[in-house]
């Protein structure tokens, strides 16, 4: 394909996205806050899960590695915390992208909408539980005296927000596509999820890790996002390079979400 | 005749039988190529070589047997699905309201499902916010419209998703079978509506067995037999067709 109806398509995608942004912007809106109402119904902790959820781990983990193993590492409460709250998001909205589609297929078989916005919706609404939880991290890290409360909080946490965003949604857009025709994704996913839990470095720190394995990790899309994110929350610092990394895997995912969104999205309101 | 708002040309439509099959993964790593064609090769035709102008401003009647394509011709309107070959053309805003109270979630409140709808089916959040009252009104539920949408009738919902319809500003507005519920007296409200809605200028595309609407509401229909428009015409004349289709009718 030549320059020009690269530029020309641009163009054209550019005047789209200005004209109908804020409508979709609404739409994002309107979609999170049903997904936020439904959730809670007839829930007495509501959001109070999403904290608890976390805790709970970093008190098991505490007990397992840190009591029970005297695992080397300082503060390891709030070390888990710092790791396990930006892995709750992703693995909670990866687990529940397998059934994006197929939980709205009313929406998606009756009604012409962008349907990519159903996978935007639900990135923001775990990304916002997910921020509900760091005033409770940063808390807790005063109380426990692990950690910095930084001033680059204030620009770092919005720069891997957006990372971070970018990459679920561009997983979950796929995962979610795919599964509307083969419905075995979602075992995948549960499965896939849970290796790669113990394959990230969130219990432990990825210098513990034997040289032998290391491939592993660095091969981990999860891991450059979870060692940024710590570095940040725990250090007050920004690991460029590991912020460099998940931006790239982040853009790369969200091409081949798009990809195969845009491939599979006519065949929704058929299969659904 | 002007541009026509909506022009079918040789339009067809076949759905992939294996889509809804149990969709294993496992045939797809064993043999992908065997999967693959055979995902392909299972088709139904439901519509072939389906040609249609529908003209700015007018009310056309869908005609046809169960499974005849109705449904998909307005799907296709609305734009979920795309021609399998052939070139549809849909030049205004399609109101799609293929099946009233599409897309209303059960645990939410009326006015929570009021707002979702609104804003899935193309308005701003403070368009219906500024329409709200007028939405309720018109579906006669302000009683009830802060209760979960699980606890209304299939009446009191197809009011709902009416009266949210009612209040798009579309230059098409397509109506399935959705005249069949609700009592008599919101009938008539509805039908009142669908005039107002002719009046100004909207294209109705209109789906429904009762023949007597069909005739106070159209302006034109068009009978789909055989995967085409076996008919296209005024609507004494496709009901005429209609008939004579019918089994054990001629």
């Amino acid at each position: 394909m030549s320059a020009q109806p690269i530029s020309a398509w641009l163009s054209h995608l550019a005047k789209s996205v200005a004209n109908e942004l804020p409508h979709y912007l609404d739409l994002v809106r309107a979609l999170t806050v049903k997904e936020i109402k439904v959730r809670y119904k007839r829930t007495v902790l509501g959001y109070g899960w999403s904290l608890l959820n976390p805790l709970v781990f970093a008190v098991t983990y505490w007990i397992a590695f840190k009591a029970i193993l005297n695992v080397k590492i300082e503060g390891y409460f709030i070390f888990l915390l710092a790791g396990l709250f930006p892995w709750q998001w992703l693995n909670n909205s990866l687990q529940l992208s397998p059934r994006a589609f197929i939980h709205n297929a009313s929406l998606v078989k009756k009604i012409a909408f962008p349907r990519y916005l159903i996978i935007a919706s639900s990135v923001v609404t775990e990304g916002l539980h997910f921020l509900l939880c760091l005033p409770v991290l940063a808390g807790l890290a005063l109380l426990f005296g692990r950690g910095t409360i930084s001033a680059a909080w204030l620009w770092g946490a919005p720069i891997l927000l957006l990372v971070q965003g970018l990459m679920i949604y561009g997983i979950a857009l796929a995962v979610a596509s795919c599964s509307v025709f083969f419905r075995d994704i979602e075992r995948l996913i549960g499965l896939g999820m849970t290796v790669l839990f113990y394959v990230t470095p969130v219990i432990y720190e990825r210098q513990m890790v034997p040289a032998m394995f290391q491939p592993l990790i660095a091969f981990n899309p999860f891991t450059y996002v979870i060692v940024a994110w710590r570095a940040l929350l725990l250090d007050g610092t920004m690991d460029w390079h590991s912020v460099g990394a998940a931006a790239a895997i982040a853009v790369g995912a969200v091409a081949v979400g798009q990809f195969v969104f845009s491939r599979l999205q006519w065949k929704f309101a058929e299969a659904l | 005749m002007s541009q026509p708002i909506i022009d079918f040309d040789r339009v067809g439509k076949s759905y992939a039988l294996s889509l809804h099959r149990a969709g294993g993964i496992k045939n797809l790593i064993l043999n992908p190529p065997r999967a693959l064609r055979n995902m392909r090769a299972d088709s139904r035709v439901v519509l072939d070589n389906f040609s249609l102008q529908v003209a700015r401003g007018e009310s056309i009647a869908v005609m046809g047997r169960n499974g005849a394509g109705k449904s998909t011709v307005l799907a296709l309107i609305a734009g979920v699905i795309r021609p399998s070959t052939g070139t549809l053309a849909v030049n205004g805003r399609v109101s799609p309201l293929l099946e009233l109270g599409a897309g209303f979630h059960p645990e939410l409140t009326g006015r929570d499902n009021v707002m979702l709808n609104g804003v899935l089916l193309g308005m701003r959040r403070a368009e219906v916010a500024a329409r709200m009252d007028s939405i309720v009104e018109f579906a006669e539920l302000e009683d009830s419209i802060d209760e979960p949408v699980r606890t209304f009738s299939t009446g009191m919902t197809a009011r709902l998703g009416f009266s949210v319809a009612a209040h798009l500003d579309p230059e098409i507005l397509l109506i399935d079978e959705v005249l069949a519920v609700g009592d008599t007296a919101f009938q008539a409200k509805c039908i009142a509506k669908i005039r107002e809605f002719r009046r100004r200028g909207v294209t109705i595309v209109f789906v429904s067995h009762e023949l007597q609407h069909v005739t106070e509401l159209c302006d034109r229909a068009v009978v789909i037999a055989d995967h085409r428009a076996a008919f296209v015409g005024d609507v004494p004349a496709a009901i005429a067709h209609y008939a004579a289709s019918q089994p054990g009718s001629s």
